[in-house]
């Protein structure tokens, strides 16, 4: 058995965890709430408004009690003192004044966190002087706004990356912290779909590149970041037009309740004229005054959520960003919560990803040393970490090839083939999946000895990858290739399953690795030898069944399972492709993150249905505060179990709490509830129990404290 | 011959108003210029009222309160004068043009997304 080599790709993986590496990307939120006041006044615009249902409402009511402060009498002569009438209505007026403005607040705190991002990003983007590569060979000055596609630059040590594009030639480290927050440099080189592109806007830190330009100006991956994190186009998911809805009825109801509260206490009024005189007639018709009738429809409708909806959706998206995760839309972070299906491949998201040979197997009594010279023979062309390994390995034992590498040529993967080599005149040296290797040798014309099975069967019970290698018709060995099960995602899984989310894995390995692999971590399911193809297909099948599917994705070939996907995580090292066609990118480019976009998802909708809940419980205790205050001549003071001090305060204490707990509840919304991997029943018995029962509890307490505390006494 | 002094022509700022496309301004050559300016006024307000439906409502709103404020007025049987009347009834309007916007929010929610 050999010792593990250090391989070179050790140098693109930086060392110690992502967590402790990362730094949260820098957004300057100075300044944010002085903006976010500016911007709730400018969002008192009812064109603006008018797309929320509950706050144009209150803003037609503050409209009215404006009118009926100016003119206590303009809808009908009352019968109590105008001045102290005129002071209730402009305290109304006040009230419901500052909560649609409390409202517009919390959408510009959210909306101010997106724009604060975008910014920071918008500074990454200043035009460089870029060292456009002329037909000639020569190198000419440009601002990088004037590089096109197909154009093609050289950048030196320290220079900044003028615009996206990919490596044609050199090796070089490459800051990405500007977009990613990660703080180690990342190898850049050519010949690969994921180490080859880079990003406009990062800096290179060593050697030199020649670029091929793959986007115009004003394409480029971070202006279309900004586009997404600014959100100026933001539309209602689907889950917010369902609460809309849902709100919109709520209010309407309430409306025509409202809307008969005048004819119904008229009607009493006039029997209680009979019975106790005119005083108490007349003060039950001043109980129904325009400002109070609107005081209880305002204090009924939702308004809570009314006013915070937008907030949290603003949030989720924000919550996705801080991730680092860039979301093309608030709907693709609300169907993180409704995933039930999770398709990860194995190899980066379950397994640590960097797969190195770490033993060769002889079969067929050929020696070790043979077996490295074939290894060695069949990678020399290969570019990819594993390749990379394989002939560290068998240069570790000795080997040598035994041609003219000028004289040879490779023979590139493909997933089809499944299999990798070089030809060198008349031999074929190949490594690859050994049934695939098992048939290219039957196809010349050999034998597959039991020893190859043998050994296959040992890798793959260990979790390895088994890789055969042969020269023409003759298997020589296996290459077993290590890789090692991220740590805790065990736990993520049982938490997932919990929760009732599925997780599939899908790999290319035989099925006897896989299901090692799949015990190891936890997961639900796998499916073994899978093809690009095969990623689409359980996708498909599981969305008959009625499941919504989430799954990363990195090369072109993940492209059409991307966007098949509910949910499309592409990472951002991978293909142009792959992330055109996925709905989010993750700029760390690690796929394990989308357990966590699952999470915040969830989150998210949590967070919706707990302040809805709050909200709709809050209804009771305002309820007990006005209702006695219309009727109280009827005889229904006993209704008044707060013993609120007066009709005027008990009004006005059941306005102020319904425009402050708007504000009381934004950190709340911005930053989502606290997450628990819980059943949907457990889940719901959680959120009936605090914000039901508590949202019930806590109106009463803070009214008769509003109450109190209030110096008011008409 | 005296030479005379050409005094510079001083450039006086013109105010231009910004071309509006979707307005068919129409020139009446043979009416006074008041009365011209009257109708290019009632005609731009004219198109302007075709493509926003607002203040047409609005307008239309106000015409049928006229029919309305006078019912209220008899029904108050003299508690109400004819202002308060007049308040009322597009008190009234308004909530019921409240109560067909959340019908609107309930079945077309798209359009306030």
């Amino acid at each position: 058995m050999q010792s593990h080599p250090a391989s070179d790709a050790s140098l693109r993986e930086p060392q110690g965890s992502r967590d402790s590496r990362r730094q949260p990307p820098k957004v300057n939120l100075s300044g944010l709430y002085q903006r976010a006041v500016k911007e709730a006044f400018v969002k008192l615009d009812p064109r603006l408004v008018v797309s929320n249902p509950v706050m144009f409402v209150v803003w037609l009511g503050t409209l009215v009690t404006l009118l009926v402060t100016i003119n206590p009498n303009l809808f009908g002569t009352l019968q109590a003192d105008t001045n102290q009438q005129r002071l209730l209505n402009g305290i109304i007026t006040l009230i419901l004044f500052f909560t649609v403005l409390f409202a517009n607040f919390a959408e510009a705190v959210a909306e101010g966190r997106g724009k604060a991002q975008a910014d920071s990003l918008r500074a990454t983007r200043s035009d460089t002087i870029a060292r456009k590569v002329l037909p000639n060979g020569s190198t000419q000055e440009v601002i990088s706004t004037e590089l096109r596609r197909g154009d093609q630059v050289k950048v030196v040590a320290g220079d900044m990356i003028p615009a996206d594009g990919e490596v044609v030639q050199g090796v070089a480290s490459v800051d990405e912290s500007a977009i990613t927050g990660e703080s180690a440099p990342v190898l850049k080189q050519p010949g690969t779909d994921i180490s080859s592109s880079v990003t406009g806007g990062t800096r290179l830190l060593s050697d030199e590149l020649l670029l091929r330009i793959t986007q115009d100006p004003g394409q480029g991956f971070i202006d279309r970041m900004i586009a997404l994190v600014e959100g100026a186009k933001r539309t209602k998911t689907p889950n917010e037009i369902a609460l809309t809805v849902l709100l919109a009825v709520l209010t309407q109801v309430f409306l025509i309740v409202v809307a008969t509260v005048p004819p119904i206490a008229g009607y009493i009024a006039s029997f209680v004229t009979e019975i106790l005189g005119s005083e108490a007639g007349n003060s039950l018709r001043t109980g129904s005054s325009i400002a109070i009738l609107i005081s209880l429809l305002v204090a009924l409708i939702p308004t809570t959520i009314g006013g915070l909806l937008s907030a949290i959706g603003i949030a989720g998206m924000d919550r996705v960003a801080q991730f680092n995760v860039i979301a093309t839309s608030g709907r693709a972070v609300e169907a993180c919560g409704d995933v039930n299906t999770l398709v990860l491949d194995k190899t980066g998201t379950i397994t640590l990803g960097n797969r190195l040979a770490d033993e060769f197997i002889s079969t067929n009594g050929n020696s070790i040393q043979e077996v490295a010279n074939i290894c060695l023979a069949a990678s020399i062309f290969d570019e990819t970490p594993e390749g990379r390994s394989i002939v560290q390995l068998a240069e570790g034992l000795g080997a040598k090839v035994s041609f003219d590498s000028k004289t040879a040529e490779g023979v590139e993967f493909s997933a089809r083939t499944r299999m990798s080599g070089t030809n060198v005149a008349e031999q074929e040296f190949r490594k690859g999946a050994v049934d695939a290797i098992k048939s290219f040798v039957r196809s010349r014309g050999g034998q597959v000895s039991e020893t190859v099975d043998q050994a296959y069967e040992r890798v793959s019970r260990l979790g390895g990858t088994p890789l055969a290698v042969c020269k023409g018709n003759e298997i020589y060995g296996v290459i077993y290739l290590k890789d090692i099960v991220k740590s805790g995602l065990r736990e993520r899984f049982d938490q997932l399953r919990r929760m009732g989310v599925k997780t599939i894995m899908l790999t290319g390995d035989n099925s006897i690795t896989a299901s090692v692999i799949a015990e190891e971590a936890g997961v639900d399911d796998f499916i073994a030898e899978a093809t690009p193809e095969d990623k689409i297909d359980v996708i498909r099948r599981e969305q008959a069944e009625g499941n919504l599917v989430a799954m990363t994705g990195d090369g072109t070939n993940d492209a059409p399972a991307l966007a098949q996907a509910n949910v499309g995580v592409a990472m951002n090292s991978g293909t142009q492709a792959a992330k055109e066609a996925a709905n989010m990118v993750d700029l760390d480019s690690d796929p394990t993150k989308l357990i966590d976009l699952v999470t915040i998802g969830k989150q998210l909708l949590i967070t919706r249905g707990a302040l809805t809940t709050f909200s709709i419980a809050n209804d009771i205790a305002k309820y007990f505060a006005i209702i006695p205050t219309i009727f109280a001549a009827a005889g229904i003071g006993a209704l008044n179990i707060m013993g609120l001090k007066s009709a005027q305060s008990a009004i006005v204490s059941a306005l102020i709490y319904n425009a402050l707990i708007i504000p009381a509840l934004i950190p709340l919304a911005l930053q989502g509830v606290k997450f628990r991997p819980l059943t949907a029943d457990q889940l719901l018995q959680r959120n009936i129990l605090i914000y039901g029962v508590g949202g019930i509890i806590a109106p009463f307490v803070a009214i008769k404290l509003i109450d109190l505390v209030l110096p008011i006494s008409f | 011959m005296k030479p005379v002094k050409m005094k510079p022509v001083e450039m006086k700022p013109v105010k231009m108003k910004p071309v509006r496309a979707h307005t068919r301004k129409r020139r009446l050559p043979s009416l006074p210029e008041s009365t011209a300016q009257t109708l290019e006024t009632v005609a731009e307000l004219w198109s302007e009222g075709r493509r926003q439906k607002l203040p047409l409502y609005l307008f239309l709103a106000l015409c049928f309160n006229l029919v309305l404020a006078p019912i209220v007025y008899a029904a108050a049987d003299g508690e109400l004068s004819q202002t308060q009347s007049w308040a009322l009834g597009v008190l009234g309007l308004s909530v019921i043009a409240l109560s067909v916007y959340l019908f609107c929010v309930m079945f077309a929610p798209e359009k306030f997304s």
